[in-house]
């Protein structure tokens, strides 16, 4: 299956205008009327071509991430780390795999200033020799909640709400505070890292715990890290007033001049890993995804560089219709029993068939660029061309076999159906840990942006009261300095 | 057809969780997994649900005009303009009919700063008991071009690049250096009100001339104008910076919360009128849609007020899916044959129908609040309760006849078919007589503005002449001035 092949493109471009259907176009600029000043006439096909294609240009935007910009580049391992994994793409140092990154923002809509508060996407999208693999995850290690059931309600909440289209704090703080498994992500969120100054200067992290594989079938816990070789750099409140102010796109054009002018960003890639064996020995559920691994234990490992050396040449076709999926792994790399991971590897499919369309995994920016083959047929928008009269398997006159058995996780799975809450919580050392490790200025921006957010006026006493006892729990000095300010007294 | 009758809403909610089938749901937070930390069941169906409700919470934005709030109120008649129009919902001073109304800014998209140099709009729904009547206007009183040909191109231009995703000086001044008509725009584009204040402090205008039939059937030019009641304010661009910088929404939140404190927005719409006798006596065209009628000649007559006093419900279903369609008019008010509102009459419903659905006009916020009744049937999304046998017309098992007529405009449409450019363009005197009429500041940031644009280092020694010309021609010392500046000899 060749998604190149048989597609229209610029490099047929004829000298002259024509219809979509190729006729020429005479006149482009004045529409079909009676006499110079009549009505227009409906026999004008050529204008309800080009009104009717610019009538459906829009796509839906992604749920969350709607707001990003995406350039390519390679991915090199530096290091050898095959006695870990199979993975092709990962089989020795110098071996280089061609990556398209995304980074976004992740609440507000497609147009919304990239100097906002938030969370930031940091995606990338190998294309090994084995397929593809998508590793779409964030500037910050650690997410809101742990199962994805609540997504959409952590989403919903962070949104502006669906009467005055305003982010609201009420909305956010009366949500989290039935999680205080959030705390250790707030610890991001309102610290300065969630205002990067741009998509270069910020770190990158897979989120979840993976597994990698290697050839004898022996399975390791992974997390992966994104170190920019710039550097962190963070806006203050009053920067990203200004930055943001004066051009809503600032980090999309940073990252495309930046590229345009030959400073190629670069990310070192390091992991850290866990035997599965080791799991029970934390005090926290390693695969806790509001958790992070402490680096003195299990310290991080340089993998490889990734580059991003040329702008896309379509903000639509490279962006827009750029569909990342935590599904697509490649042999070597495997899911952990994360279970927002689990969820994400529905959700993020089901999404892009509905924004994209069924077909969406043949667009040239989301196909593999290895060999493919299967009988996922038909469907609207399909531009594969197939010629075989086989569209089953199995068939005596088809020779498509199953691919080599490569090794997954062989660990037993064991237990009642449950819906449950994962019994190491553990929701508050981690986040107070973080809040001591800051220079005191720092902690002061953290305590500022907590206390404007609970003196909304719509917070209640009752949520007041919960935030500051949570923020207690994580550290207590944290806590008494809102209370203080807030003159609210700690209900524990 | 009612189509509130069998439409689910919050009025029939019940006290707990449930699937969208009704089925109750105990657990709302937790996945359903293999244990407490296994992997997550394919058979948790509520979760799969949840997912997939939210995968598809986005439909596709507006190809223009995403960005947007909308409220709703009522117009009230004023003064008797019967004489001029049959429409019912004119017929007499006291008449009341409900709206709803749009603002928007036009380029950029959801979530974009309401602080954007840009025109507004300014739709207006009036549920009248004739239908629907959508006036879909702009803050501006005219427009770039003339010929919706060319509108695609003119967005793709005003677009960001699409390469880069950057708005950009060279490309919006390389496409309108062919359209000397844009000239007149631009004097409106480039002056202080090219950024209101928010959207309550702007004009509104219909824009095209329309047509006001009377029960004798005689016809007569119109153009609408709307002026709010707190006078128009505009955000010079530093002040712009700090206010889209602190708050993306902030007209948003204004009209909202000005919505709900009970200070309502008004507007106090006028007309002009012309004689379609008089229309070859001017020296520009009146049915061109970049030039405006004087108003010595032909004054602003009072109508009546609009006053925006409730606030929407809900923003999905009352923004984003609210559909406006300047083909939607009422007996007594007709199209002109301007080039540009005959295009609309076909491209507005069309977007409408790939981004909501050949449905939109069932949905609550777009359908006509009287009885109504067609053969238009089925179709996805089909929410109407129907029980008729008969679904063609005509039909002798069938009452429904052909409605009432009513007057529409008995000229002759006689002329060869033609593509070509209206006789009496005029493109320079216009911007240059409201050029002049600004007070020297207001000139001075006028000129600043464009010296700014036409510094972008892609414009070419050509474009800057070109526009050089063009403002000469409108006033010589504005074309002088800009020259100076950028150190360029005008051509002319």
């Amino acid at each position: 299956m060749d998604p190149s092949k048989y597609r229209p493109s610029s490099a047929y471009d004829t000298p002259f205008l024509t219809t979509n259907a190729g006729g020429p176009v005479y006149n482009n600029v004045s529409s079909l009327t009676v006499g110079p000043r009549g009505p227009v006439l409906l026999e004008d096909y050529y204008l309800i071509e080009k009104l009717a294609t610019f009538d459906r240009e829009k796509i839906p935007e992604r749920v969350v991430h709607a707001r990003g910009a995406s350039a390519k580049g390679f991915f090199e391992v530096t290091h050898d780390i095959s006695h870990l994994t199979c993975a092709d793409f990962l089989r020795a140092p110098g071996a280089q795999t061609p990556v398209i990154c995304r980074f976004s923002t992740v609440v507000h809509e497609r147009g919304s200033p990239e100097s906002i508060r938030d969370i930031r996407g940091f995606a990338v999208k190998f294309y090994t020799r084995e397929g593809n693999f998508d590793l779409v995850g964030n500037n910050v290690p650690v997410f809101f909640n742990r199962d994805a059931k609540s997504f959409p309600d952590t989403i919903r909440a962070l949104k502006p709400n669906p009467k005055s289209h305003i982010q609201e704090n009420w909305r956010i703080l009366d949500f989290f505070s039935f999680l205080p498994e959030s705390l250790h992500t707030f610890a991001f969120f309102y610290d300065d890292v969630c205002l990067p100054t741009d998509y270069r200067h910020m770190e990158g992290f897979g989120v979840h715990a993976y597994q990698l594989i290697n050839k004898e079938g022996k399975a390791h816990y992974v997390k992966f890290h994104w170190k920019p070789t710039c550097g962190v750099k963070c806006m203050s409140e009053e920067e990203a007033i200004r930055v943001g102010g004066t051009n809503h796109s600032h980090a999309t054009k940073d990252l495309y001049d930046s590229i345009a002018a030959g400073n190629y960003p670069e990310w070192k890639l390091f992991i850290q890993t866990m035997d599965p064996e080791d799991v029970d020995k934390f005090d926290f559920d390693p695969l806790d995804v509001t958790k992070t691994w402490p680096e003195d234990l299990l310290p991080l490992i340089p993998v490889g560089r990734l580059v991003l050396n040329r702008n896309i040449d379509n903000f639509f076709a490279e962006n827009e219709q750029l569909a990342f999926n935590p599904g697509h792994i490649v042999p070597g790399i495997y899911y952990s029993e994360d279970k927002l991971l689990q969820t994400r590897i529905f959700a993020y499919a089901d999404t892009q068939r509905h924004r994209i369309g069924p077909n969406y995994m043949q667009l040239p920016v989301n196909a593999p660029k290895c060999g493919h083959h299967n009988n996922h047929r038909d469907g609207a928008m399909n531009m594969t061309h197939r010629d075989e009269e086989v569209d089953y398997l199995p068939s005596r006159f088809d020779p498509c076999r199953p691919a080599e058995q490569y090794p997954i996780p062989s660990c037993v799975l064991n237990g009642r159906r449950t819906n449950c809450v994962i019994p190491k919580e553990n929701n508050f050392k981690q986040a107070g840990e973080r809040y001591r490790s800051w220079e005191p200025d720092r902690q002061d921006r953290y305590i500022n942006k907590w206390v404007e957010s609970l003196s909304d006026p719509r917070v209640t006493h009752e949520i007041r009261s919960i935030w500051i006892s949570y923020l207690s729990q994580a550290d207590k000095s944290c806590g008494q300095k809102v209370a203080s300010r807030l003159t609210v007294k700690p209900t524990m | 057809m009612d189509p509130y009758k069998y439409r689910p809403s919050s009025a029939f909610n019940s006290p707990f969780c449930t699937t969208n089938s009704g089925a109750p749901v105990f657990n709302n937070n937790s996945s359903l997994t293999v244990g407490a930390r296994g992997p997550v069941l394919l058979e948790d169906y509520h979760l799969v649900e949840k997912l997939a409700n939210f995968d598809r919470e986005r439909i596709a934005e507006r190809v223009v005009h995403a960005r947007g709030a909308s409220a709703k109120g009522f117009f009230e008649v004023t003064h008797d303009i019967a004489h001029l129009t049959c429409a019912d919902f004119l017929r007499a001073p006291g008449v009341q009919t409900p709206v709803i109304v749009r603002f928007s800014t036009v380029i950029h998209e959801r979530g974009s700063p309401e602080t954007l140099r840009d025109p507004r709009g300014f739709a207006v729904k009036f549920y009248t008991r004739e239908g629907n009547f959508d006036l879909v206007g702009n803050n501006f009183p005219v427009f770039f071009i003339r010929d919706g040909m060319k509108f695609p191109d003119m967005v793709h231009a005003l677009k960001p690049n699409p390469k880069s995703h950057i708005q950009e000086n060279w490309r919006v001044l390389d496409f309108f250096s062919h359209h000397p008509e844009s000239l007149h725009m631009f004097t409106f584009l480039f002056d202080d009100i090219g950024i209101p204040q928010d959207y309550r402090h702007m004009d509104g205008s219909g824009v095209h001339t329309f047509t006001l039939i009377n029960r004798a059937g005689k016809s007569t030019y119109v153009k609408f104008h709307w002026k709010p009641t707190c006078g128009v304010k505009s955000l010079l661009e530093e002040k712009a910076i700090r206010v889209g910088g602190a708050n993306h929404s902030h007209a948003t939140q204004d009209l909202y919360d000005s919505i709900a404190a009970g200070n309502y927005p008004e507007w106090k719409p006028s007309i002009q009128i012309m004689g379609p006798e008089h229309e070859d006596k001017f020296d520009f065209d009146p049915l061109d849609v970049t030039k405006t009628w004087p108003e010595d000649i032909l004054p602003l007559q009072p109508v009546g007020r609009l006053v925006l006093n409730k606030n929407i419900d809900n923003f999905l279903y009352m923004n984003e899916q609210l559909a406006f369609c300047p083909s939607i008019v009422v007996p007594g008010v007709y199209y002109s044959d301007d080039k540009m509102l005959q295009t609309r009459i076909f491209s507005y419903s069309d977007t409408q129908r790939y981004r909501l659905g050949p449905n939109y006009l069932q949905l609550p916020a777009n359908a006509p609040k009287c009885a109504h009744h067609n053969n238009h049937y089925d179709g996805s999304m089909n929410f109407m309760h129907r029980d008729e046998e008969i679904d063609y017309f005509p039909s002798r098992y069938d009452q429904v006849r052909h409605a009432e007529v009513y007057p529409i405009p008995s000229t002759v449409c006689s002329g060869k078919r033609e593509k070509c450019i209206i006789q009496k363009e005029n493109n320079f005197k216009q911007p240059g007589e409201r050029y002049r009429s600004f007070t020297p500041d207001r000139q001075e940031r006028f000129i600043r503005r464009w010296v700014e644009a036409l510094s972008d280092p892609r414009i070419t020694y050509e474009i800057r002449s070109i526009w050089i010309t063009y403002w000469s021609q409108a006033d010589k010392s504005l074309g002088q001035k800009l020259a100076s500046r950028l150190n360029v000899r005008p051509s002319i």
